[in-house]
């Protein structure tokens, strides 16, 4: 039987500590999530008392008033997704666990009361009080295990917060490229419509058979189905951006700004990619911290078993019509088990981890090199389209036009010859967003979120395992 | 104005430094600008068009002189030149080259073609019976070739077919081929070594031997024409050999009209015209206006003159001559051309589709929201094709005719002018024709129209 005699006081200041610093430490989580995302990208996550988090962000309402631009979009993206409102919660739980982890070891208070079988003898009466040395001596220990943690989540959050800014830039850049599309579809329905219109007149005038002007007419209709197809995927691309703007009701109607911007004249210039990339690296990092927490539980778990199982007390018991008191203690001997089996766990996930870290910065360097192969070569496409084949297409059509004004072909070769124009703008358009999709994969990386996917056919997507607890997974541009 | 009135106004006035050009030309040869005796010097402004290729504004005068005492006169190519003779120990000695060449077409057209003497058709030998001719033929074509000698009885081993009658000439060397003219008559010559290639792109001639004395009433003209045709895409500059039906280019002596030279004739003359054929795969109906013709001879000989039938077409097929002999006796501008009516066309695009009658209201709108450029050709015809200046394939005169006295001549192609005039001798041969008050067909007055009971506007009745 144990008695555990000690004094309250340390126990309910260290309590009211704790909780009074909840609050106070979300802003705190949040300004060191804010400061790794500063080191890496201008991204800026608005800076908001976390207590208001659930009310209505006003900053939406004004950048939902003009058209909206990619950056704008992730603006409102960061301010109003309530997925990475989630992630951002997620602080508040591993805060909770650090909290949990550095509290006290409660006091044990023990009372009993035993009544003798002849009624003569008075009851006994037996109170102590213990506490757990062991848990007292340790807690310090396991709360700097979980504060190792909470660095683990803070970057994790960062990351969460990269990841929603990358998607949206991905389904802004494939809506305007959406938006675009759709637009030449229509001018070359309307070509279409310009050969039916030629071929009825010509019919009209007794030149054409009846199949010349069904087979216009069949042009046409299949070409409005292509366009409705394109509109249907441009009303889907448009609600991916209001899903990662977490807009619903009045909101969704806002209009983008501007269309698809050529590359920059000058070509990228990319160096010392992979230092930056393993520099910023948020995968690496997390895991770097998860290291140290790992490593602390095994020193804890080391502890643990080698430290014998303190608790001391103290124990009042009244017995024979009398008080009797005394300090007590318990010692359990790590004799037989010593923590070797969670030691060996610990060990284990530590080396385990090691490996994945290298395996992580494999995939980091070629995640880099991907994404910066991509870029170059989406920006020498999107150069050729633009210098080489658009210009090309357009001699073309120029040269088509000359030869129908000279009488060799006729009005509807010309507008076929319109439509081949068309075709190319189409896969210009292509071009840009592949480019500006691989420029936001390149700056994702550098921001320290591996991106996008390595090779065309096998799609590995790369860096998914790291991510499954990293809020919302990026979606592959490609 | 609609799009087509102004571009077709713009034209002109572009055209105005180019009449300028002429006028100051024509200044040089005796008819006075301004002279009411001179005939009309220039078209109005309206129906010019640019000409690069001046040789025929003005026509030759050709030479008259008897090829013999006593003989023929000589006979007149229009637009090519004749081959030049040497005497070396009294054998006429000229030297052929057959090479590659850029030729005019028309203004605005010129391809690389192959043919003799940078001409094609190649100048025109001329000689006369008895004589004895030596032909030097330098090869500068990339490939072997021959010369035969269309229509002459001649030693065999004269004769240029390719294998049969002698080894090819190799590139780079000169033959020799001696003739001994034993017959009068015209006559070609053509390549007969990969003829395909080598007629396509112009290896072709005009032989006349004439008669030591007229056979026939005497000529006070002797032309001589030969008709090709080529492919030539616009935008294109060759030939192309390997056309087999589908010619787009038509011409006299290797020019499409208003390049042709015209032919001017006195009133009352006797004119011979000697037309060859070696084009690639097409017979062509000639018609001449405003004469009746008898047809005198072949390349085969002379027609006697009991067995001769008037006519106005003769068809010339590939590979013959025809000689026809007429005496004009109404003075004029008189056309002479081939009667398929794709051949009077240049550069026309067979494979496109009917726009005759087409509502162009409905369809120009509609295309032009994709084609801003766009205008529909043709629906009301196609005779102004070639007044319009729209932006064209560069070397290319698609649908293009000539400036004639009136307005523009909407023939191009196989066609040129025989010009008959009352002082032969003395009339500008570019000039055209000045008609008597009242001779052109003109616009009827309602006087007119009433004198004679004629109601424009009355319901088109069939005549039965
Ligand atoms: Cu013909």
């Amino acid at each position: 039987m144990r008695t555990e005699r000690t004094t309250r006081i340390p126990v309910v200041l260290a309590l009211a500590l704790a909780v009074g610093c909840v609050s106070h430490s979300r802003r705190e989580d949040v300004d060191a999530v804010r400061a790794v995302l500063a080191t890496r990208t201008e991204l800026d996550l608005v800076d908001r008392d976390p207590d208001t988090w659930q009310q209505e962000e006003p900053h939406v309402r004004e950048l939902l008033a003009q058209p909206l631009d990619a950056e704008r979009a992730v603006r409102i993206a960061l301010a109003n997704n309530r997925d990475l409102r989630a992630a951002m919660y997620e602080l508040g739980i591993a805060r909770g666990a650090l909290v949990q982890a550095g509290l006290l070891p409660n006091p044990t208070l023990e009372a009993e009361v035993r009544f003798p079988e002849d009624q003569v003898e008075p009851p006994q009466y037996d109170v102590g009080i213990a506490i757990d040395i062991t848990a007292l001596i340790l807690a310090p220990i396991r709360a700097e295990a979980a504060a190792a943690r909470i660095d683990v989540v803070r970057y994790r959050t960062a990351g969460a917060v990269l990841d929603l800014a990358y998607r949206v830039r991905l389904a802004f850049f494939r809506y305007q490229a959406s938006v675009q599309h759709l637009e030449l579809m229509q001018t070359a329905q309307e070509s279409y419509a310009a050969s039916v219109t030629a071929a009825r007149a010509l019919h009209e005038a007794g030149n054409v058979r009846d199949l010349d002007v069904s087979i216009e007419e069949a042009a046409l209709e299949q070409a409005r189905i292509d366009t409705a197809r394109a509109e249907l995927e441009l009303y889907d691309d448009r609600e991916r951006l209001n899903v990662l703007m977490g807009l619903y009701g009045h909101e969704v109607s806002w209009e983008i700004a501007g269309r698809l911007a050529d590359p920059p004249s000058e070509p990228l210039v990319l160096d010392e990619l992979e230092p930056r990339a393993i520099e910023t690296s948020l995968e690496l990092a997390w895991t770097r911290a998860e290291l140290e927490a790992i490593g602390r539980s095994l020193g804890l778990a080391r502890a643990e078993g080698l430290v014998p199982d303190i608790a001391v007390g103290f124990h009042a018991e009244y017995d024979e019509e009398r008080w009797e008191y005394g300090p007590e203690m318990a010692i359990t001997f790590p004799f037989f088990s010593q923590g070797q089996g969670t030691v060996l766990s610990r060990e284990a996930e530590l080396e385990s981890l090691r490996e994945r870290y290298v395996a992580l910065a494999v995939a980091v360097r070629a995640s880099v090199r991907a994404a910066r192969n991509r870029a170059l070569t989406t920006e020498l496409l999107a150069h050729r389209y633009r210098e080489v084949l658009i210009p090309a297409r357009t001699r073309v059509f120029e040269q088509t036009l000359r030869q129908y004004n000279a009488m060799q072909i006729d009005v509807f070769r010309l507008l076929q010859a319109k439509r081949e124009q068309i075709d190319a703008a189409r896969g210009y358009i292509e071009a840009l967003r592949e480019y500006w999709q691989a420029r936001a994969t390149l700056d994702q990386v550098l921001a320290g979120r591996v991106a996008g996917t390595i090779g065309p056919d096998v799609e590995i997507e790369i860096g998914a395992r790291t991510r499954e607890s990293g809020g919302p997974t990026a979606s592959s541009p490609h | 104005m609609n799009r087509r009135d102004f571009l077709v106004t713009g034209a002109l006035a572009g055209a105005a430094l180019v009449a300028e050009r002429a006028q100051a030309q024509h200044a040089g040869h005796g008819a006075q600008p301004g002279d009411a005796a001179a005939p009309r010097e220039r078209a109005p402004d309206a129906t010019r068009i640019e000409q690069s290729d001046r040789s025929w504004v003005p026509a030759q005068r050709p030479d008259r002189t008897p090829v013999v005492p006593g003989g023929p006169i000589p006979a007149h190519m229009p637009n090519v030149g004749k081959l030049p003779w040497r005497i070396v120990g009294g054998v006429k000695v000229g030297h052929l080259v057959v090479e590659p060449f850029d030729h005019e077409f028309a203004p605005g057209l010129r391809a690389r073609c192959w043919g003799y003497n940078r001409s094609t058709p190649g100048p025109l030998i001329e000689g006369v019976v008895g004589d004895r001719v030596r032909v030097f033929v330098t090869n500068r074509l990339p490939e072997p070739t021959t010369i035969h000698w269309h229509g002459l009885v001649l030693p065999n081993g004269m004769d240029g077919v390719s294998g049969l009658n002698q080894r090819p000439i190799p590139p780079g060397e000169t033959y020799k081929y001696e003739l001994p003219l034993r017959d009068a008559g015209t006559f070609m010559y053509h390549s007969h070594h990969d003829e395909m290639t080598q007629i396509a792109l112009g290896c072709v001639g005009m032989f006349v031997v004439h008669p030591r004395r007229p056979i026939g009433p005497r000529v006070d003209n002797d032309f001589v024409l030969m008709t090709h045709e080529w492919r030539i895409d616009p935008g294109t500059g060759r030939p192309d050999p390997n056309e087999m039906l589908d010619f787009n280019v038509f011409t006299f002596n290797g020019k499409a009209f208003p390049s042709t030279e015209p032919m001017l004739v006195g009133v009352g003359e006797r004119t011979r015209i000697r037309i060859g054929n070696l084009s690639p795969m097409t017979s062509h109906p000639i018609h001449l206006h405003g004469h009746h013709f008898r047809i005198t001879g072949t390349d085969g000989g002379f027609i006697p003159e009991g067995a001769q039938w008037p006519e106005t077409t003769t068809i010339v097929p590939v590979g013959a001559v025809r000689v026809i002999e007429f005496v004009s006796t109404e003075p004029g501008d008189w056309a002479i051309h081939c009667h398929m009516t794709h051949h009077v066309m240049m550069q026309m695009g067979h494979d496109i589709s009917n726009m005759v009658g087409v509502d162009a209201g409905e369809v120009d709108p509609r295309v032009r929201r994709v084609i801003p450029e766009y205008m529909s050709m043709g629906t009301t015809g196609m005779g102004e094709m070639g007044t319009m200046d729209m932006p064209l394939p560069p070397n290319s005169i698609p649908m293009r005719g000539g400036p004639g006295p009136f307005s523009y001549i909407d023939m191009g192609g196989m066609m040129t002018i025989v010009k008959v005039r009352e002082n032969a001798r003395t009339a500008d041969p570019a000039a055209w024709y000045q008609h008597p008050r009242g001779a052109v067909s003109e616009r009827a007055t309602a006087a007119e129209l009433r004198d004679n009971g004629i109601d424009p506007d009355r319901d088109t009745r069939r005549t039965d």
